[in-house]
């Protein structure tokens, strides 16, 4: 399996200019799958492979209109969670209202340390430092999320 | 629901339930394909395919009084019209390649037809989705032609996908409830039937160029019965389904006899139907009315 450069245009005035690489068999191969592991959301309008070490490159075949598919792919885009917060703030007082908790929100770092601290002296350890799982209840460890 | 009222809403959901079906089987590789790459490829596909999906039941929306959600999410499995053919597990690459390039084959010779239906929304949503499809062709085409060229364990695995979905790929062609009347009026039109015939001499031919046209001769001309669903959601009497089988005649491939019993296009599915669908639509059917 060979590694190919794959360059791209962001337009037509610009040249060919290296985006990335795949492993294909061949020139054909490499340009078919280049077409959507780097071109799948319309980040050009056109394509290219080249065989790592050589000179040729190998054009893909597919118009500007037909890179990145032509139906709605707004849901494949990280902008498709906008807004991702809001509704589970409005999710979860909905779910509060009815007596539910859909989930806790994690805090940050530092307010996840700070909230140990405070949580270690009210448990009364020696140091002030941060307690042992042992240490905490179940809730304890909710209110810090699990996450860092 | 055992036919649809409007046959127009048989014809969608022939094509918008093998999209949904195919797509969500081939949403299955995301993750697990050969390499990174192809991963993407595939996933990417099998996006392409649930769009179209959602394109066809939009345009079906006038006539069923349900939105595509509700459309893919929210009928049981008798009111689907997919193709057995589409519901079955991915099994290994070599059967999913096989069974990607018999399907989009099969859909482009489909598709081709309907651009010339007096249905305009139709013709005109069918050529969007063309634009598509020819990735997904090149992609089926690209693999085939690899493998086919070998190597050996490579080459076997394609021929034995080949065998086992080639009866299957017939049964794309299984006529529609009141087809009749769609080609009379010009909303499909040309009949099924023409069209099995049109696909099955174009890939007699792609077959015997990859010296792989055996697959044909072993689904002969009698072996098209078909196993029907063990799921339980057959109404009805059950009657095997047989799709016709395929010579080679003239120096072409042909299909020889009819179609007997109901399958896919009639609400009859395969075993590996339900499983599928209760996986599909479980999160819609445990929140219904849900939005997201």
């Amino acid at each position: 399996m060979f590694v190919w450069d794959v360059l791209g245009k962001r337009s037509d005035d610009d040249e060919f200019t290296a985006v990335g690489g795949v492993k294909a068999p061949d020139a054909e191969m490499a340009l078919l799958l280049a077409r959507e592991t780097h071109f799948r959301h319309k980040e050009g309008v056109a394509y290219a492979v080249r065989r790592r070490g050589e000179a040729e490159l190998h054009a893909g075949s597919y118009g500007a209109e037909l890179i990145g598919g032509i139906t709605d792919r707004s849901y494949r885009r990280q902008e498709g969670y906008a807004g991702v917060g809001a509704k589970h703030r409005r999710v979860s007082e909905e779910m509060a209202g009815r007596g539910l908790v859909v989930d806790r929100p994690r805090p940050s770092p530092g307010r996840a340390r700070a909230l140990a601290r405070e949580q270690a002296a009210s448990h009364g350890t020696e140091d002030g430092g941060v307690p042992s799982g042992a240490d905490l209840s179940p809730e304890d460890l909710a209110a810090q999320g699990t996450a860092g | 629901m055992t036919a649809p009222e409007d046959p127009r809403v048989g014809l969608l959901l022939s094509i918008a339930d093998d999209e949904l079906v195919m797509g969500h089987r081939h949403s299955e590789w995301t993750g697990w394909a050969p390499h990174i790459e192809e991963d993407l490829a595939f996933s990417s596909i099998a996006q392409d395919e649930i769009a179209h999906a959602r394109l066809l039941y939009e345009l079906a929306e006038p006539l069923t009084g349900r939105t595509p959600d509700e459309m893919a999410l929210g009928r049981e499995p008798r009111e689907y019209r997919s193709s057995w053919l589409c519901e079955r597990p991915n099994g290994d690459w070599g059967y999913s390649i096989a069974r990607q390039f018999l399907y989009d084959t099969a859909d482009a010779v489909r598709l081709e037809a309907l651009t010339a239906s007096s249905w305009t929304e139709l013709g005109d949503l069918v050529k969007l989705m063309q634009m598509e499809e020819r990735y997904h062709l090149d992609h089926g085409r690209a693999w085939f032609e690899r493998l086919s060229a070998g190597p050996v364990t490579g080459r076997q695995r394609l021929a034995d996908g080949l065998s086992a979905g080639i009866g299957e790929a017939v049964a794309l062609f299984e006529p529609l409830p009141g087809e009749e009347g769609l080609v009379a009026n010009g909303v499909l039109p040309r009949p099924t039937a023409d069209l099995l015939s049109e696909w099955l001499g174009a890939i007699g031919e792609e077959l015997e160029a990859a010296s792989l046209d055996f697959v044909l001769e072993r689904h002969g001309s009698s072996s098209g019965e078909m196993v029907p669903t063990s799921s339980g959601e057959m109404e009805g009497e059950e009657q095997a389904f047989s799709a016709p089988g395929v010579a080679r005649r003239e120096g072409r491939w042909i299909h020889e006899g009819g179609f007997s019993g109901a399958g896919g296009r009639f609400g009859r599915h395969s075993e590996d139907f339900l499983p599928l669908w209760e996986e599909m639509t479980g999160l819609f059917r445990a929140h219904p009315g849900a939005r997201w």
